[in-house]
């Protein structure tokens, strides 16, 4: 009874949000959706890894002077924050959100929630570091994938 | 529940109460005849069911690069996108009949991408800033993507509408 044509009775949509303006947008849409079709709105905040690699790599960008703690401490705080204005905004807009921080590879751990809840739909606003192409669009990634639901990329 | 909702996500700037005129929504389907086609189209007409709006499937014809060296080779493409568009459009009609009426087909000859897009454009203007423009298509339009690219990847690069892609 997954599928998107059974799920209008209470259809599970997960929206990637980190902050940036085109993530909100993302947000407004999932919620918007959400108050439509009746459900809840799941909204990730993926935080970068925590394990050894990522820790030496942040390590030697700050020439080894900032302790990781510190950052770990910073993103956690900035995930609560997070957390805080997707709530506000959905109780606003009368939406069931769940605030889940996790970390991790974004693309991979938005597909395992999404999974996991067995979701209708992936929200994610579209790259605000498009010009940059570090990582490559997160949106273009989950696109690729064969096995993900439904994606929107709000611009 | 409020139908309004959805001009917040196009321009969450504007955080008002947007219930002046409810905004139509425009879903432009890009239709190929494949399986993610009709799962797309399945999709469009779920998003615009309950919201005032229409759905505008967009076949784009996209010239092979062998067939554009002969003109013999263009002519009988030509007649075989014809046909084509006459057999999407009772496809549609025989999917859509009983759920959906506000649909129509538009057929454009070009790139993919760059086509839906320019649809989009297209029924943008026409309907002026009272109406939401929505990409949906689906994820495996075409088995060339190893030489053209894959649309929904260029769609999510350059396109200014929200891009619903559905597998």
């Amino acid at each position: 009874m997954h599928d998107t044509s059974a799920s209008s009775a209470s259809a599970v949509i997960v929206v990637g949000i980190d902050g940036s303006d085109t993530s909100w947008d993302a947000l407004c849409w999932a919620c918007g959706e959400t108050s439509r079709l009746g459900g809840r709105t799941v909204a990730v905040f993926v935080g970068p890894t925590s394990d050894v690699t990522s820790a030496t790599a942040t390590a030697s960008f700050a020439g080894a002077a900032i302790a990781y703690g510190a950052i770990q401490e910073t993103m956690i705080d900035q995930a609560e924050e997070l957390g805080g204005q997707a709530r506000n905004y959905a109780c606003e807009h009368g939406v069931d959100l769940t605030f889940v921080h996790t970390h991790g590879d974004t693309a991979t751990e938005l597909m395992r929630i999404a999974g996991s809840d067995c979701a209708d739909l992936i929200v994610v606003g579209r790259s605000t570091k498009a010009r940059h192409h570090l990582a490559g669009s997160l949106g273009r990634r989950l696109v690729g994938r064969r096995n993900a639901p439904i994606v929107v990329v709000v611009p | 529940m409020p139908v309004q909702r959805v001009e917040q996500w196009v321009e969450p700037v504007d955080e008002g109460p947007a219930a002046l005129s409810p905004p139509r929504l425009v879903v432009v389907v890009g239709f190929d005849g494949s399986e993610s086609a009709y799962r797309a189209l399945d999709s469009a007409t779920h998003l615009i069911s309950g919201r005032t709006g229409n759905i505008v499937a967009v076949y784009v014809a996209h010239p092979s690069a062998t067939a554009e060296l002969s003109p013999e080779g263009l002519g009988e493409m030509r007649n075989g996108f014809d046909a084509l568009e006459q057999q999407f459009t009772e496809a549609i009609r025989s999917r859509l009949d009983l759920v959906e009426q506000r649909w129509r087909l538009e057929r454009r000859d070009g790139g993919i991408a760059h086509e839906l897009v320019a649809a989009a454009d297209q029924v943008s203007r026409d309907n002026g800033t009272d109406a939401t423009v929505v990409i949906v298509v689906g994820s495996a339009m075409h088995t060339y993507h190893h030489v053209v690219g894959s649309v929904p990847v260029a769609l999510v690069r350059h396109a200014k509408y929200p891009i619903v892609v559905v597998p």
